[in-house]
């Protein structure tokens, strides 16, 4: 396991594309069937693409994180007594370099391709038996979209893979592909059949390609290098396809250049409970995981949407825009039968295809809720993309030469719809269900992650209304209850978060940051305020500060307490003054005193 | 306050500075600044009163005049604010409430103590030789002898007060008459 980096509110810091599926607190670990003291209390948090542990006594020393690639495979032992129920997970033993290349072919039937693959390249593993039917299984369930294939051989069907779950016999690179699914398939033949000739022969209209192209001048078409598919002839067995060999050496890379150790194991140890459903969640986490990881292969460059997601998408585009939709889905596909074009017409019908794709998404997308739900992800990111496209310097440039007469309006509107777009949410919001028992913790650390800045950047102080509204607008669907929030919010100084609930004397609840929105300061600003503008109202000092009514209210109620202020009520409102009564105390006695003497002398006679 | 000035005021009352502050019309929420607000009320009021040489103070009448009211800024204090400074005078012994019991719309604005008339009157007894001799209360207060004394002109219900005190230390014997007026006083040496 390696160490991981952590935000400053103990969360682990996450990549873009990963989510929090499941947290759970008190977990003890265990390195083999050693009892791990230094990490024997902490939270732990499954992502889609790891497992972090993160320390309860010493967060940012002892935190651990383990990828769901090196999860060889896990099993769930009850617990009994006083034993806590556990998690075993066994680490996949690291790769040697390509000693065992000629074993695969050779394999027993029933197991997916990508098993067999780690069965055959890994050296030893504790119980093979296991392995086979835990990703075969799992599968079906959590990849809604991988791509249908009939075998050449047998007939089947296969869902996914790289060989046939029937007869076991790799993927060929002819196969008949069913109706729906066809990304990868049709251009594979060409490159394995390609050119291996100096000059780089192309596939489709024959002209002779400078060998140092990767794509063909004259029509764009792929073109497969000579020295890859001389290495798929020597090297690999016959039935072995290009996919395969790459996915293989794809493989290698990943799982690292360390030394070959035997299996390790890892247990976590469930003191507060919630082991089933945290094992139920970590084992989908794993096998999708896997599965990504063939689908970046065999997809290649092209970005690849998350696995449930393309099997939807493709359908969708299908049925929505006919054949121009599905090409841009399949742009090789719709490349080869095109006529030869070439340099800029090409590079334009992309850039149409490309908004055609875009313009899909956003339709299915918005049709229904669930669309909406499911293409989250696409459509965050898109916005995302349109936002760097606005900041960067050619738009810019095409903005200020376009728009001569209304420049300073077009410039706001701009700015606008940047901001809407960076507003767009929080990735993987903490749920009930994904947090369990720390939920209250757990919330009040993504609040603080998400609300510092804005905090900060309103002078300190946000009413808690309106961090509410904010921080569930981000959440977009799970939304959370206020009471939630209001727990979470209590939670901020026993977890040393650098927020704090507030509540006013009137019951305005507000929250503040721990460092910067002392009353002090408050106070010196707003006594600056009246020295450069005179006497202020609730209404000046929110308009000053830029903050809410009730917020300037309590403000100038705050620094009235301290004694900084003294208040006028008339007709006009409430307006505040600096304290005069103890400034002007010294003069009002020496005039008030010095004409009639209170303290008379004739006190004497008493 | 129409009752009592006998006297034309010696040019008019110097106001502090404070008197044009806004908030001096307020009662401030804050304990230390109402403190310091009501202990600068009270001696405006004192000094007020010492110089205009009033004695009595009618609370709903008052607030709509000076000192109450400042017209200048446009601000007056309200009555229970008012009521609330008397009530701080009479614990000073500044004050005492007059009229009907409890119902504090009413009060005599102590600005020199009885204790301090009585032994103002004392001396001048005792310098003009006075002791022994029945005076009335008339005399004493609107009497030829008494011109240029400090207790000339004194409000009849103060100088009341403060013969009260002399009585009281065994120094002056009341005697009751038909009215106020009538009454006599002698002071013992």
């Amino acid at each position: 396991m390696n160490p991981v980096e952590l935000a400053p509110t103990q969360r682990p810091l996450l990549s873009s594309s990963e989510k929090i599926l499941c947290i759970q607190n008190k977990v003890g670990l265990y390195q083999g069937l050693e009892r791990d003291e230094e990490h024997d209390c902490g939270t732990v948090y499954l992502t889609t693409q790891r497992l972090v542990y993160v320390d309860q006594q010493l967060p940012h020393e002892r935190s651990l994180a383990l990828n769901h690639q090196a999860i060889h495979r896990c099993t769930l032992h009850g617990g009994f007594l006083y034993t806590s129920a556990k998690i075993c997970l066994y680490l996949k033993p690291k790769p040697t370099n390509g000693s065992d290349r000629d074993a695969q072919p050779a394999e027993g039937s029933g197991t997916s391709g990508y098993n067999r693959q780690k069965g055959a390249q890994g050296t030893t593993l504790l119980e093979t038996t296991g392995t086979t039917n835990m990703y075969g299984q799992a599968r079906p369930g959590s990849s809604a979209g991988p791509i249908e294939w009939k075998c050449n051989i047998c007939d089947q069907i296969n869902r996914g893979g790289i060989k046939c779950t029937l007869c076991g016999v790799p993927h060929q690179g002819n196969y008949e592909s069913t109706d729906t699914c066809n990304v990868a398939a049709d251009t594979r033949p060409v490159n394995a059949s390609g050119a291996e000739r100096q000059p780089l022969r192309c596939p489709v209209c024959t002209f002779d390609n400078h060998e140092s192209m990767v794509r063909c001048e004259m029509c764009d078409t792929g073109l497969s290098k000579p020295d890859e598919a001389a290495a798929d002839q020597t090297n690999a067995a016959p039935s072995e396809s290009t996919e395969y060999q790459r996915l293989r050496t794809q493989e290698q890379a990943n799982s690292g250049r360390d030394s070959n150790d035997a299996i390790s194991l890892i247990k976590l140890s469930f003191r507060a409970g919630g082991a089933s459903a945290f094992y139920a969640t970590l084992k989908g986490a794993v096998d999708n995981s896997a599965w990504e990881l063939i689908g970046i292969d065999s997809f290649g460059e092209h970005t690849v949407p998350p696995a449930p997601l393309q099997g939807q998408q493709q359908s969708a585009a299908v049925a929505a825009a006919g054949t121009s939709a599905a090409a841009a889905n399949s742009p090789l596909l719709a490349r080869e039968r095109r006529p030869t074009t070439g340099g800029i017409s090409t590079i334009v019908n992309t850039a149409h295809e490309t908004q055609q794709a875009r313009d899909v998404t956003l339709r299915s997308a918005f049709s229904d809720l669930d669309a909406l739900t499911a293409k989250a992800n696409e459509i965050v990111s898109m916005a995302e993309h349109i936002a760097t496209q606005l900041n960067s310097p050619a738009a810019s440039k095409l903005h200020r030469k376009g728009a001569a007469e209304s420049d300073e309006d077009n410039a706001e509107r701009v700015d606008a719809f940047r901001q809407y777009l960076l507003d767009l949410g929080i990735d993987s919001p903490v749920t009930r269900d994904t947090a369990g028992a720390v939920f209250h913790d757990e919330l009040a650390r993504e609040l603080c992650d998400y609300l510092e800045n804005y905090v900060s950047q309103c002078g300190g102080t946000v009413a808690l209304v309106d961090a509410y509204c904010l921080y569930n607008r981000a959440r977009e669907f799970s939304l959370v209850y206020p009471s939630d929030f209001v727990q979470a919010c209590e939670k901020f100084e026993a977890l040393r978060l650098p927020l704090r609930l507030r509540e006013y004397p009137s019951g305005l609840l507000v929250l503040e940051d721990a460092s910067s929105a002392s009353d002090a300061l408050v106070i010196s600003r707003v006594g600056a305020y009246i020295a450069s503008f005179g006497p202020i109202t609730a209404s000046d000092l929110a308009a000053i500060e830029d903050c809410a009514l009730t917020l300037a209210e309590e403000r100038l109620w705050l620094c009235e307490r301290a004694g900084a202020l003294c208040r006028d009520e008339s007709v006009e409102g409430v307006r505040f003054y600096a304290n005069a009564f103890a400034a002007a105390a010294a003069a009002a006695v020496g005039a008030g005193r010095g004409e009639g003497d209170v303290q008379d002398p004739l006190w004497q006679y008493i | 306050m129409s009752n009592t000035t006998a006297v034309p005021t010696p040019g008019a009352f110097q106001f502090p500075e404070i008197y044009n502050f806004p908030p001096l019309f307020t009662r401030q929420p804050n304990e230390s600044t109402w403190q310091e607000q009501r202990r600068q009320w009270c001696d405006l009021i004192l000094a007020y009163y010492r110089h205009n040489r009033l004695y009595s103070l009618t609370l709903a009448e008052a607030i709509t005049e000076p000192p109450f009211t400042n017209r200048q800024i446009h601000r007056s204090l309200r009555v229970d604010v008012l009521r609330e400074l008397v009530d701080d005078l009479v614990k000073q012994g500044n004050a005492s409430w007059t009229g009907a019991k409890n119902a504090k719309d009413s009060c005599l604005v102590l600005w020199r103590k009885p204790e301090v008339w009585a032994s103002m009157i004392y001396q001048w007894a005792n310098e003009r030789g006075l002791f022994n001799t029945v005076l009335t209360v008339f005399e004493l207060a609107n009497g030829d002898d008494t011109v240029g004394q400090e207790f000339h002109n004194l409000d009849s219900v103060t100088l009341r007060r403060a013969l009260d005190v002399l009585q009281s230390q065994g120094k002056a014997q009341l005697f009751v008459g038909t009215s106020d007026e009538d009454m006599g006083v002698k002071l013992f040496a």
